[in-house]
Formats: structure tokens, sequence, C-alpha cells
């Protein structure tokens, strides 16, 4: 079936979901506490280990707890339901969502960004604004290093939602996405950066994450915002985003052709 | 002894249930261990680069954390039934447990008997227990190891009491999930740490409020014999052990008299 | 006779939590709750003698499954009494519950993805039924629920009407002396229910158990119940025998007159008249105000008639019509 591109159709499914959150404002608030306790913990704890030294190996302090206010932030912000294909499979709905004139997939992200947006908005936003008060969480470098932090943040969330649809689309094979998204989400919080910087990683490990999609998610988008990665430079990093995008894109792509297949041969 | 065959009748069940779909049930085990793994992976980064957090030393803080996942792999292995309670009485299924001739905390925790997470959760704990509980400077005397061996009751006996509290209340509230996300799960994200470095509106929760300091922190200085116990009572490390049991008796206590508010809903 | 339940003045009373709107509200409402209470039984009070067979019917929401949940130990009444088997059903829970059987149509209590006989051997430890008699019991339903071509199925591949008789074996295996089943005809089709209905009977009048059956299938309740509890709005509002039911609500007849050309018929005293198309008029009455033979001649004495015809109601008619209107 040919499915046209209309942008507004998106839109809606965006809003929808953006105005249903609104309605628990109480989840709301406790999402924020729930955030706020996190960030309070990771702070703390740093704060501890460095114990009064200015900077270690040339990090500040201030340096690492803005890359996690940032990274923790974030994800929680990104609430991706990793498991929402797998759903629509095993109640059978999906072969009456592949009959929609609408693409699936753009619909899936349309969906999230709704979420998301309501989650930057009424969690990451007024945390980081706690935290700035409270905290020594640093203003961005500069104009510059604050609108490529913008864009790589965005190719970041891109690289985030490639994994996310790699596992899944999966659940094609997989009966339970759950232990696969547990497992991605274990090397998410590990290796890239938000809860420990990449800076103090032993270098073996370090090493090893540059040739892994998770640096591109928050810490390269930091790095540019304290100014750690110079502007003129930021080109080499963006494109490592990007054809980080487009590799997992061809994974996922695939994934999802053959999958949409074995739903057609079974009959839905 | 008639309830452990019942016990171990359960537990192949369970088991035999969970293994129609084996590569499922495998990669849920892993992946909890995995999850737990990560916790561990980042303090030892951490330290790895940092050498200690107010004083304590890498193995010391292994040793610390390894209580909270081992006590959680024995609580899972018994008292699944119980943290997940709430989603029993929603779709009424505790009915059923009403209606059979056997009492009723000991059916919750034998008809759901968890092996496969108590193993993803426990084992990292009993590994990295017995790797640290050698690196630490502890004798392994004969009141050692049963404090040890008390302390572990105890603690999984704490985790219950918050549990069947939590459980007790869903008779009148039905959902209690975000107070459980409130109380257990952020609070237990602190309890991984020593908690002299925390605020001191922080210890009186973890002290008094939701007791993790006796999970972890009160038994490892018991054996440890940290300095930054100074700011405890030394009390504290003697009763650690039976604080659990206390607690959950007085669960148990609230838990009887709540049973009257069960709704039965659903058809 | 053995009584086997008394209940008296039951009143069940649920506190409902009533929610604000608005963020504030939400707040306050977790520190000082609202609650309003909905009665959904006010006042019920019955006696079940040993070999009945009581079916209870009511429309959804009458309060149904909660009497029957009070009566099984789930639910504690608000207020009114309940012996049953001789002892206070939530005091003696375990003592009571090893004596009686559940059997719920919409919730099974057999585990989904292992074979049934699994489940069955699980009840025996449960039960602690010793082996000679489960085996013994266990031969017996097998063969009387035809069950042996499944028994070693899980449960996930079995047809409803299938899980339904596992179902039933399952909360029999402990001999029960009283039985309850709620709804365990729904969803089925007509032979499953008809297996279904026939070892109800069979149980409840060849080995004596005591039943208590709830349905909204009337079929049921004629080829299995000697006795009829109708509740409605949290009361009873009927309680006898199948049949007399007709005698209690239904002597309403209607007899269907098709005349020739459009008629005018004079209103006679007890009958009401409703004009259908093509001449039709349908005049209804109560059997024991009017007599039909009157009727008829006083009808065709006067006017040229087509075709006759005379309705009685049935029960499942009367039913519909309590629960529409009440009483």
């Amino acid at each position: 079936m040919k499915k046209e591109f209309n942008f507004s159709v998106y839109l809606m499914y965006t809003k929808t979901i953006f105005l249903s959150k609104l309605v628990y404002k109480f989840d709301y608030v406790l999402g924020l506490l729930n955030t706020c306790i996190q960030l309070f913990i990771a702070c703390l704890i740093w704060q501890t280990l460095y114990g009064g030294n200015a900077s270690v190996e040339g990090i500040s302090l201030p340096m690492v707890i803005t890359t996690i206010v940032i990274g923790q932030g974030l994800s929680n912000a990104y609430f991706i339901n990793d498991q929402a294909v797998s759903k629509l499979i095993k109640d059978g709905s999906i072969s009456f969502t592949l009959l929609k004139p609408v693409s699936f997939r753009l619909q899936l992200l349309a969906e999230a960004l709704g979420e998301i947006t309501f989650r930057i908005l009424s969690n990451f936003l007024p945390a980081v604004i706690i935290f700035s008060l409270a905290t020594d969480v640093l203003p961005p470098a500069g104009v510059l290093p604050f609108l490529l932090f913008l864009i790589s943040i965005s190719l970041g969330f891109g690289v985030l939602w490639m994994l996310s649809s790699i596992v899944q689309f999966l659940s094609f094979w997989v009966m339970n996405v759950w232990s696969l998204s547990t497992i991605k989400n274990v090397l998410i919080t590990v290796l890239s950066g938000a809860v420990i910087p990449i800076w103090f990683l032993p270098e073996k490990i370090a090493s090893f994450v540059s040739y892994t999609p998770f640096g591109a998610i928050y810490f390269i988008p930091t790095r540019l915002y304290l100014g750690d990665i110079p502007p003129a430079e930021a080109g080499i990093y963006f494109t490592q985003q990007l054809l980080w995008i487009i590799a997992m894109l061809g994974i996922s792509h695939l994934l999802w052709s053959m999958g949409k297949q074995r739903i057609v041969v079974q009959g839905g | 002894m008639e309830w452990l065959s019942l016990f171990k009748h359960y537990s192949v069940l369970t088991i035999k249930e969970r293994f129609q779909y084996k590569l499922n049930a495998i990669l849920v085990s892993l992946a909890v261990f995995l999850r737990e793994g990560a916790t561990i992976a980042v303090i030892y980064f951490m330290l790895l680069r940092f050498g200690s957090i107010n004083g304590w030393e890498m193995y010391e803080l292994l040793f610390l954390y390894s209580y909270i996942f081992f006590t959680y792999g024995l609580f899972i292995l018994f008292f699944t039934g119980l943290r997940d309670f709430e989603g029993l009485v929603r779709i009424g299924s505790f009915d059923r447990y009403l209606l059979r001739p056997r009492g009723l905390i000991f059916q919750i925790i034998v008809a759901k008997v968890d092996w496969f997470a108590a193993i993803g959760h426990g084992s990292l704990g009993l590994l990295l227990f017995l790797y640290s509980a050698f690196q630490v400077n502890v004798s392994w005397s004969a009141i050692n190891i049963t404090y040890c061996a008390l302390a572990i009751i105890g603690g999984v006996l704490i985790q219950a009491a918050i549990f069947l509290l939590m459980a007790s209340l869903s008779f009148t509230f039905i959902s209690v999930s975000n107070l459980r996300q409130i109380l257990y799960w952020n609070t237990r994200k602190f309890a991984g740490y020593p908690i002299s470095i925390f605020h001191a509106s922080i210890k009186i929760l973890l002290i008094y409020i939701v007791p993790f300091a006796f999970v972890n922190y009160f038994p490892s200085q018991f054996l440890l014999h940290k300095t930054d116990m100074a700011e405890f009572p030394a009390l504290y490390m003697y009763i650690a052990p039976a604080v659990g049991f206390a607690l959950f008796g007085l669960a148990m206590l609230y838990w009887r008299y709540s049973l009257q508010f069960y709704k039965s809903t659903g058809n | 006779m053995d009584t086997v339940i008394e209940c008296s003045a039951l009143k069940k009373e649920f506190k409902i939590n009533k929610r604000p709107k608005g963020f504030l509200g939400h707040m306050a409402n977790l520190i000082v709750p609202k609650f309003e209470y909905k009665q959904a039984v006010s006042d019920i009070s019955f006696r079940i003698n040993r070999g009945d067979a009581v079916g209870f019917i009511g429309a959804n929401g009458a309060g149904k499954s909660t009497t029957i949940k009070m009566l099984t130990g789930i639910l504690a009444p608000t207020e009114g009494s309940i012996t049953a088997l001789g002892v206070h059903p939530q005091k003696d829970r375990k003592q009571y519950v090893a004596k009686i059987g559940a059997v719920f149509g919409q919730k099974s209590q057999l585990s989904w993805d292992l074979p049934v006989l699994d489940s069955f051997y699980l009840l025996q430890k449960i039960y602690q039924i010793p082996d000679q008699q489960f085996n013994q019991t266990l031969e017996q339903f097998t063969d009387i629920l035809d069950m042996s071509g499944f028994i070693e199925q899980p449960v996930r591949q079995l047809s409803l009407g299938q899980r339904m008789r596992a179902d039933i074996a399952a909360s029999l295996l402990h001999k029960p002396e009283l039985v309850f089943f709620d709804e365990p005809t729904i969803g089925l089709d007509v032979v499953a229910k008809e297996k279904i209905r026939e070892f109800v009977r069979y149980l409840n009048r060849e080995m004596q158990v005591t039943v208590i059956f709830t349905t909204h299938d009337m079929q049921d309740i004629e080829q299995v119940c000697q006795r009829l509890i109708i509740i409605d709005k949290g009361r009873k509002l009927y309680d006898g025998t199948v049949e007399g039911i007709k005698s209690t609500f239904g002597n309403e007849k209607k007899l269907i007159v098709q005349f020739e050309s459009p008629a005018c018929v004079y209103s006679i005293p007890g009958v009401s008249q409703k004009l259908k198309p093509n001449h039709v008029i349908e005049f209804s009455f109560s059997s024991d105000q009017v007599a039909v033979k009157d009727l008829v001649q006083a009808l065709l004495a006067e006017h040229a008639v087509l075709d006759i015809s005379i309705t009685e109601q049935g029960i499942e008619q009367i039913i519909r019509e309590i629960y529409e209107k009440g009483i």
C-alpha cells in the first residue's frame, strides 16, 4: 500500500500523547521528585569522591555535575517504551495497525516525541533549574557551543531511538523483549557517560566505547556544551553521530521488513 | 515439614512453567544479573580512579553493596508474591487464595517462588559477598558468621515487612505503585553507599522511616568498624538483625487487621 | 432438614474514595480522603438445605456476585451474619474452605502454561488429599467430564469448554459438600453448556452435593435448579421454586388477533390493547382476571377474524421484565 506522507497527521499523534500526559499531574510531581532524588544522590557521590579537590585529571567537579545532570536528566526524560511493538504483536493488533494509511514507524516516533516533549518540559527543565540553583551546573561555554549542543543532542536522540527500534523489531522473533531492552539499557547506563563520565572509565573501556554508539547519545553533546570539544571539530562528531544513525537505521529497516513478512505469512 | 514439600512442589511447577519458554527464562535471569551488575561496574570504575569514598575502600563498598543484592535475591525467592501483590488484588486473583485451606501469607510465598529472578539477583550478591568478604579486614569467627547470617535474614525481613505493609495498604488504596516507587526503590538507591555521606534528613529516612540502614550499613559496620560509625549509636549495630524480625511481626499484625477491607474487584 | 447455609440480614457496603478533580484536590485527597458509601447488598436473608440446588440470578450489579463472595468467605459482610456448614466462613476460613468448592467461569484456577494434570496434583497437595482417594476421584471425573483427551495438554491449548470442565474438576477434587458455580456456562456453546448442566445435575442428585449456581442463562436454571433466588438492587426479590415464578409473576397472557379489515374494539375491563400493522391488535391481560375463552368468543361474535394466536410468558421473559422494571 502507498502511504502518503502527511506531516500534520504525525503532529496529531505527538499532540494527543502530549495532552493525555497533562492529565496525570500527580505522576508528574512524582516523576520530578524521582529525577531530583536520583540527580541529588549522584551529585553528592561525586562531591564526596572529589573530596575538596578542584580538579581530577583536568576535569573539574562542576564539569562532572553538568555531565551528570544533562545525561541522567535527559535519560529520565527519554521515555521510550521498548515493548510497544511486542504488545501489538502479542495481542494481534499489529496487522490492524499496518492497514492504517500512516507509516507505523513514524507513528511510533511521533507518539514517543509527544511523551518526551512533555517530559522535557515537565521533568528535565525544572530539574535543571533546581540543580543550577542548588549546585554548580555550568552554563554553556558560549552561544555557538550551545547551538552545536542543540544539534548534537537531537542527533543523540536519533541514536537512542534507533537502538530502541532495533530492540523493538526483534520482538518479531523474541517472545519477551523486556530482557533485551534491559540489557540494552544496562549498556547505555554504564557506557554512555551519563552515570560515570567517559573521562573516568578505564582506558581500555573508554577506547572500546568509541567504537560503539553509546557515547554519541549524551556524552558528545555534553562535551560540545562544555566546550570540551572545540566548535571547529564539531563536524567530525556530527558525522560520527549521523553515521551511527544511518547504520542502525539500516539494521532496523531490515528487521522491520523481514518481521512484517512474518506477520503476513502467519496471516496476522 | 509438610509446608516444605508444598514449597518444593510449587517450585518445580514454576520452574516447569518458565521452561516452557526456555530462552526467555534464561534471558530474564541474564538481564536481571546484568542490571544489578551495572551498578557494581559503575562503583568499580569510580573507585578505580578515586580510591575511596568517605574512607570506604573498594572492597568494603562492594561488601556493603552485596548485602543489598543478596538480601533482595533471597527476598525475591520467597516474597515475589508479596512484591506483586497489588496486581493480584487488582485482577481479583487473591480470591482464590482465600478459597484454599492454607495460610494466606504462606500461599503468597509459595505460589510465586521465582527461582530465575532469585538467581539473577542473588547470585551476583552472593558472588560479590564471597569475593569481598575475604578481601576486607574481617576475621570470620563463629560469632561473626552467626551475626552475618542473622543480619542477612533480618535484611530480607525488613524488605518483606515494607512490601507486606504495601500489600496491606493495597486493600484500601488499590494503587500503591507510586508509594512503592518512592519508599522502596528510591530509598534503595541511597542505601548502596555509606549513609554517613548523606544529609541528616536522609539519614533519618534510612534509619527510622525506611530502615535500609539496618539491611546493610549497620551490619557491615559491625564487621568492618569504619570510623564514620562514630556518629551513630553503637547499639544499632547490635540490634540490626533483630530489627527485621520486629518489623515483620508488626507488618503481620497490620496485615491481619487490613484483610477485612479486601474488596475483591473484578467479576 | 439439615441446614447448610443460614444467613440473615446480610448487608455489604463499599467505601469508595471520591477523587476530587484537579491537582490541589488530589493532594488534599491524599491527606484527608473523602469517601462515599455504595450499598451492594442491602438486606438479604435465606436458608439453604443440604442437597438443594439453588439458582441465583440478578442483573449485573444487582448484588449477586457480592452475595456469593460473602457466602464463600471472600468478603466480610458489613452487617448481618452467615453460618455455613456450621462455622463462620471468615473466622474459620481454613476449616470452612476445605469443605467447599468454587468455580468461577471468568477466572480459571489452572496454570495457563502447564498440563491440566499438574494443576490437579498441586491441588492434591494443597488440600492434602490421600493418594487413594485422589486417584479414585480423578478417574471418576476424567470419565464423567470426558477429560481423558486433554488432561495432559497445557491449559492454553484447550477450548473454553474443555477448560471449564477441567476447572470444575479442579474445584471438586477434595470432595466438597457445598459447591458454588459462578457463571460456569458463560461464553460456552450449546453443546458445552449442556455437558456442564448434566454434570452439575449429576453432582447434585447422585452425589448429594449442595449446589449454588449463578448464571444469566435461564435454561441453566430450569435444567439444574429446583429453587430460584432472584436478587435485585441488593435485595431478595423472589425465593421459591423455579415453576413458582410463573404463577407469581408470569400470569400475563397475550392474544394476538388479525382482523380482516381495520377494526375498532371497545375497551374490555382488565385487557389492554396495542395496535399493530396489518390490522393486528395485541390484547394483554392477566389470566386470573380474564378467561381466554370469554375474550375469544366476544371477539369472534362481533368481528371478522383471520388469525388468532396466544402467548404465555416464558421464564426468560419474566426475568427480563423484572430486570428492566423491577417490581
